[in-house]
C-alpha cells in the first residue's frame, strides 16, 4: 500500500517537474505571456459568442445610423447598413479562429504522417514525398487556395480545406527534419532490437519526441491560416459578405475607405493583434520547449 | 603522527612568491540560477612552478574545467560567480585585470587546449592562417613573419610545413589536435591549460600526442595544468597531482605521493575501480553510490556517504587538511586519529 | 567438440559513398561458445560497432553467414528476424541517447517484458519489471522516474534491464562503459560479470579500452580497418601479442603506475582510408616491419598456435620459428 503511494508520488513529481520547467521558462517571456492572455480572451469570446450576442446586433440593419464614426455608442462606428462594427468584429472572432484552427489541424493531419514516413524510411519514398512537397510549395499558397475553392465551391468547410492543404508542405518539412534527428538516437535502435514494428516505433517513440517543433509550428501556422482565410475573403472567394468574418469585413469596408477608414482599420487591427498573439506564443513555446536553451 | 600537521594550513602560501607561475588562493566559484546554486569550486588553493606539469584528476562534475576557466577569467557570468579568491599568473591577479589586460594575457601568457579538436578549429580558414592569426594578435609582426612562425609551429608539432595551406577537414583527429596545440603554443605562453586534450583520440594517437606534449615541455619549458579523468595519463606526464572531488582538492602531492603513498579514501577508490591490466582476474572494487548533488553539498565531507572509513563526525563537520610532507596533503579528518590508515598498501 | 552459440562466417558490410565502396566490415569470422565473452577491440572507425549491429541485422550485412544456434539469420525474412531478435539483445554506449526521454523506467523496461509474451496483465508486467530492476540494482522507488532525472550509471542499468527483459541468450555490449566515470564504470562491469555468472549470458563486448576488454573477455579479437588482425584468448593475447598493431595498441595503454610507461611502439602516419582499399596489408603503411610481402596481398588470418590467429605476412613465421 505505502509502496504504491510512494511510487505514485515519484511519478507525479517527475512529470510535474518537467512541465513546471517548461512553464517556468515560458512565463519568463513577457511577450509570450501577453500573447497568451490575448489568445485566452479571444478563444473565450470565439467559443461563447453565439450564446450571449443577440443576432440582431450583428445582422440587424438600421439605416438611420449608417456610416457613423466611432463614438461611445458605437465603439468602432457603423457600416453602410448601420450595423455596429464593434459587435460584428467581436462576432468575427468565431469564424477567424475556427478557420485558423481547423485549417491547421487539417494540414497537420496530412503533413505530419507524410513527413514522418519520409524521414523514417528515407530512400525512394522520401524522394517522392519531398519532391511533391517541393512542387506544392512552389505554387503560391493563395493561388492554390483559389484553385481549390473554385473547384470545390465556396463554403466555409472548403475554405478551411483550401487553407489547410496549402500549409501541408511546411508541416511535412518540419516533421521530416525532426524525425531525421530523432531516428538516429540509440533508443530507436533499441526498439528495433526488441523486434518492434515500424509503425509502433514511429508512433510510440519517434513522433512523441518530435512534438515540440510540431507544436511550435502549429501555433505559428494558425496565425498564417487566419491571414490566408482573411485574404481569400478579402479577394471575394472566402466567406460571403453578410457573415462578419474579418477578411469579409475588410472587403465590405474598402469601398468606403476614403471617408470612413475605420471600417477597414478595426477588422485589420483585429487580424493583426490575433496573428501577433499567436506568433508571440509560438516563439515563447519554441524557447520554452527547446532543451538546448535550458538554463 | 606528523610534525607537519599543525603547520600553515594553506599549501599555496608555503613556497612564498618566487618561481610560481600560477598561484590560486581560496578560489570559490558558484553557479547561481534563480532556484539553485551549484557549488562548483569550493575554496581551492594550488600552485604551479615554472616548467612543471600539474595533473588535475576527478570525475565529471568535480570542478576541474571550472577551475581552468577561472584561471582564464572565462567563467560564464551569469550564471557563474567567482565568490572569492585570487589567481596570480606570473604575479598578476587575473581576477582583477581589465578587459584589455585580459585579452593580452589570454593567448600570450596563458593558452588553453580543449577536449574536442573538431570544434576548436574554424573550418573556413587554413590551419596556417589560424596559427598566424593568433601570432599576429599578440605579437607585433607582419603577416609574412606570422605565417613563417606558423609553419615553424607546425613543424614543431610534427606536421610538414607544406600542410599549412590545408583546411581543418583535411586533417585527421590526431593531426587536428596537433594543430590546436600549435595554435596554443604559437605565442610561447607561460602557462598552458589542457582540458582532456586526448580524450577524443584513439589510444595510439593519444600516445603520440602525449609524447609530443612531453617533448614540447622539455624544449620550451612550458608549465601546464593537465586536466584528465585518466589516472594512466597522469602517471605518464605529470610531476604533481591534485585529486578533486565535489569542487575541492581532496588530495595533493607529487606523482609518487599520490600514486605510491595514497592517503585519501576517494583516491584509493579510484585506483580500485580500474581494471588491472596485468591481472585480469583481479576483482574490481567500485566506489559505491554516486557523486553528491552539487546544489546540496553536505556540511561535512562530501565523500563521506560513499566512504568506507567515514564516521558520524565526517558527515557533520568540515574536514581539515592533514599534511604528510611538504608536498603531500589530504582533506580528511580521520588522520587526526593516531594510527588511522587506509587499506591500499604503499608502493616503495 | 564445443557447442557454439554463434558462428559468424565471412561477414561483410560495404557502404556506398561518393568516393567509392567503404569496406566497414571486411570478411570477419568468429565463433562464440555459450556463456563466454568475446571482446572486440579497435580504434574508432575499425568497424567494431558495425560488426556488432550486423550480427543482429540492425544493419543489414552485405554478405556472410550468421549461424545462431545453427540457424542462419541471414536467411530469415523481416518478420522471422524480428522474432529472432529476442534471442539477441544490445546494450548501447550512450546512456543519454539510448533511452526514450519521454518514457519512464517502467515503460522502458516493460517494452522488453511484453516482447516475451509471458506476462499478460499489467500487474504481472509490473511485478516482472520490479524483479528486473532489482536484478540490475535499481531502487524500486525509481520505477516511474524519467531518464533525465537519473545519472549515467543508473541510465545504463535501465538499458541493461531492458535487454535482460527479453530473456536473450546473447547480449552485444557496444562500449557500455565508455561514457561513464571510472567509479561507475567499475559498478557496471561488475554487474555484467555477475549477470553472466548467474544467468549464463553470452557476450560480445565491443570497446576501445584494452584494460576493460582484458578484464571482461575470454577471447579477444583485434580489428583494424574492418578486418580482424589478431584473435586469441585474452591471457595469451596480452602475454604474447604477435601482430605489430596489437603490440602498438598494448604499448599505448597508459598505466596508472609511477614509471610504468614501457618502451612504446610509435606508429607512424595515420589510418589509411577504408574506401576501396588496395589488396595489401591494411596496416602496412603504419607498420615498422613492412616488407614487400605485405604489399603483395592482404594476409589471411592463420592459426599460429592453438586458438591464436594472426593476419600478418611477417610475424607468423617468426612466431613459429621461436
Amino acid at each position: 500500500m505505502s509502496k504504491g503511494k510512494e511510487i505514485a508520488a515519484v511519478t507525479a513529481a517527475g512529470t510535474k517537474s518537467k512541465r513546471r520547467d517548461i512553464w517556468r521558462r515560458f512565463r519568463r517571456n513577457k511577450g509570450a505571456m501577453l500573447g497568451m492572455l490575448i489568445l485566452i480572451v479571444l478563444i473565450l469570446v470565439g467559443a461563447t459568442v453565439d450564446f450571449w450576442l443577440p443576432e440582431d446586433w450583428i445582422v440587424g440593419q438600421n439605416l438611420t445610423e449608417k456610416l457613423q464614426h466611432p463614438s461611445a455608442k458605437h465603439l468602432f462606428g457603423t457600416d453602410e447598413l448601420g450595423r455596429d462594427l464593434f459587435w460584428r468584429t467581436v462576432y468575427g472572432t468565431r469564424f477567424s479562429l475556427a478557420i485558423g484552427f481547423v485549417a491547421v489541424i487539417i494540414s497537420a493531419l496530412i503533413g505530419v504522417p507524410l513527413g514522418a514516413v519520409a524521414g523514417y524510411y528515407g530512400g525512394k519514398i522520401e524522394t517522392v514525398i519531398m519532391r511533391i512537397t517541393d512542387i506544392f510549395s512552389a505554387i503560391p499558397s493563395i493561388l492554390m487556395a483559389i484553385a481549390i475553392v473554385s473547384v470545390l465551391g465556396r463554403t466555409t468547410i472548403n475554405l478551411m480545406l483550401a487553407v489547410g492543404i496549402a500549409a501541408v508542405p511546411q508541416f511535412t518539412r518540419v516533421t521530416r527534419a525532426s524525425v531525421l534527428t530523432v531516428k538516429n538516437e540509440e533508443y530507436i535502435e533499441a526498439a528495433r532490437a526488441l523486434g518492434k514494428t515500424d509503425p509502433y516505433i514511429i508512433f510510440r517513440h519517434i513522433l512523441p519526441n518530435c512534438l515540440s517543433p510540431i507544436i511550435v509550428q502549429t501555433t505559428l501556422r494558425v496565425a498564417g491560416a487566419i491571414i490566408s482565410a482573411s485574404s481569400l475573403s478579402f479577394l471575394g472567394i472566402g466567406i460571403k459578405p453578410p457573415t462578419p468574418e474579418w477578411g469579409a469585413l475588410l472587403t465590405a469596408g474598402k469601398t468606403y475607405i476614403m471617408g470612413y477608414s475605420y471600417l477597414c482599420l478595426f477588422p485589420g487591427l483585429a487580424i493583426m493583434i490575433t496573428v501577433l498573439a499567436f506568433n508571440m506564443v509560438g516563439d515563447g513555446l519554441r524557447d520554452a520547449l527547446d532543451p538546448k536553451l535550458k538554463n | 603522527m606528523s610534525e607537519y600537521n599543525m603547520e600553515n594550513k594553506n599549501p599555496a602560501e608555503a613556497p612564498a612568491g618566487t618561481d610560481n607561475i600560477l598561484e590560486i588562493r581560496d578560489l570559490t566559484v558558484h553557479f547561481v540560477t534563480e532556484d539553485e546554486t551549484v557549488e562548483a569550486v569550493n575554496d581551492i588553493s594550488m600552485h604551479l612552478k615554472k616548467g612543471e606539469i600539474l595533473g588535475l584528476v576527478g570525475e565529471t562534475g568535480a570542478g576541474k574545467t571550472t577551475t581552468a576557466l577561472a584561471i582564464l577569467n572565462l567563467v560564464p557570468n551569469p550564471p557563474g560567480v567567482i565568490k572569492s579568491g585570487s589567481i596570480l599568473v606570473d604575479g598578476k591577479d587575473v581576477l582583477k585585470m581589465s578587459v584589455r589586460e585580459l585579452e593580452q594575457t589570454r593567448g600570450s601568457d596563458i593558452s588553453m587546449i580543449f577536449q574536442d579538436p573538431m570544434t576548436s578549429l574554424n573550418p573556413v580558414f587554413t590551419v596556417g592562417d589560424q596559427i598566424a592569426e593568433s601570432v599576429m594578435l599578440h605579437e607585433n609582426c607582419t603577416k609574412a613573419q606570422a605565417y613563417e612562425r606558423a609553419e615553424e609551429m607546425l613543424e614543431l608539432v610534427g606536421i610538414p610545413r607544406e600542410r599549412a595551406h590545408e583546411y581543418p577537414h583535411q586533417f585527421s583527429g590526431g593531426m587536428k589536435q596537433r594543430v590546436v596545440i600549435a595554435i596554443a603554443l604559437a605565442c610561447n605562453p607561460k602557462l598552458l591549460l589542457c582540458d582532456e586534450p586526448t580524450t577524443a583520440l584513439d589510444v595510439t594517437i593519444q600516445a603520440q600526442v602525449l609524447d609530443l606534449m612531453l617533448e614540447l615541455k622539455e624544449k620550451l619549458n612550458t608549465s601546464m595544468v593537465f586536466i584528465t579523468h585518466d589516472l594512466g595519463i597522469i602517471a605518464e606526464i605529470c610531476d604533481r597531482v591534485a585529486v578533486m572531488y565535489a569542487g575541492r582538492i581532496i588530495e595533493e602531492g607529487t606523482l609518487e605521493d599520490v600514486f605510491n603513498r595514497t592517503k585519501h579514501p576517494y583516491t584509493e577508490g579510484l585506483f580500485n575501480s580500474l581494471p588491472n591490466i596485468e591481472d585480469r582476474t583481479a576483482e574490481l572494487k567500485p566506489i559505491p553510490g554516486l557523486m553528491p548533488d552539487p546544489t546540496k553539498l553536505p556540511k561535512g565531507c562530501a565523500f563521506a556517504p560513499r566512504c568506507p572509513y567515514a564516521t558520524d563526525a565526517c558527515i557533520d563537520t568540515p574536514q581539515d587538511r592533514h599534511r604528510f610532507s611538504d608536498t603531500h596533503f589530504v582533506l580528511c579528518s580521520r588522520y587526526k586519529e593516531p594510527g588511522f590508515r587506509i587499506q591500499r598498501e604503499e608502493i616503495s | 567438440m564445443a557447442e557454439y552459440l554463434l558462428e559468424v562466417n565471412h561477414l561483410k558490410k560495404y557502404f556506398k559513398t561518393n568516393r567509392g565502396m567503404l569496406h566497414a566490415v571486411d570478411d570477419i569470422s568468429f565463433r562464440l561458445e555459450k556463456g563466454k565473452t568475446l571482446g572486440i577491440v579497435g580504434e574508432s572507425g575499425c568497424g567494431k560497432s558495425t560488426t556488432g549491429r550486423c550480427v543482429m541485422r540492425l544493419i543489414e550485412p552485405t554478405s556472410g553467414e550468421i549461424l545462431f544456434e545453427g540457424r542462419d539469420l541471414m536467411r530469415l525474412n523481416k518478420k522471422e528476424m524480428r522474432a529472432a531478435r529476442s534471442d539477441i539483445q544490445i546494450i548501447f554506449q550512450d546512456p543519454f541517447s539510448s533511452l526514450d526521454p519521454r518514457n519512464t523506467v517502467m515503460q522502458t523496461i516493460a517494452e522488453g517484458v511484453k516482447v516475451t509474451g509471458k506476462y499478460k496483465t499489467q500487474a504481472e508486467i509490473e511485478k516482472r519489471v520490479l524483479e528486473l530492476m532489482k536484478t540490475v540494482g535499481l531502487a524500486e522507488r525509481l520505477i516511474n522516474a524519467y531518464p533525465h532525472e537519473l545519472d549515467g550509471g543508473r541510465r545504463q542499468r535501465i538499458g541493461i534491464a531492458r535487454a535482460l527483459a527479453v530473456e536473450p541468450k546473447l547480449i552485444i555490449c557496444d562500449e557500455p562503459v565508455s561514457a561513464l566515470d571510472v567509479s561507475i564504470q567499475a559498478q557496471i562491469l561488475n554487474l555484467l560479470k555477475e549477470l553472466q555468472k548467474d544467468l549464463g549470458f553470452t557476450y560480445i563486448f565491443i570497446t576501445h579500452d584494452l584494460a576493460v576488454v582484458n578484464h571482461i573477455s575470454d577471447d579477444i579479437m583485434v580489428m583494424y580497418l574492418g578486418q580482424a588482425v589478431e584473435k586469441a584468448p585474452s591471457e595469451e593475447l596480452f602475454r604474447n601479442p604477435i601482430h605489430p598493431y596489437t603490440k602498438a595498441l598494448l604499448s599505448a595503454i597508459p598505466i596508472p603506475k609511477v614509471g610504468a610507461s614501457r618502451g612504446r611502439i610509435q606508429l607512424k602516419g595515420e589510418i589509411s582510408s577504408p574506401v576501396d582499399p588496395d589488396d595489401e596489408c591494411r596496416f602496412a603503411r603504419r607498420c615498422m616491419y613492412t616488407c614487400d610481402k605485405c604489399r603483395e596481398k592482404n594476409p589471411p588470418l592463420v592459426e599460429v598456435s592453438p586458438n591464436h590467429f594472426v593476419a600478418c605476412a611477417v610475424f607468423p613465421e617468426q612466431a613459429r620459428e621461436s
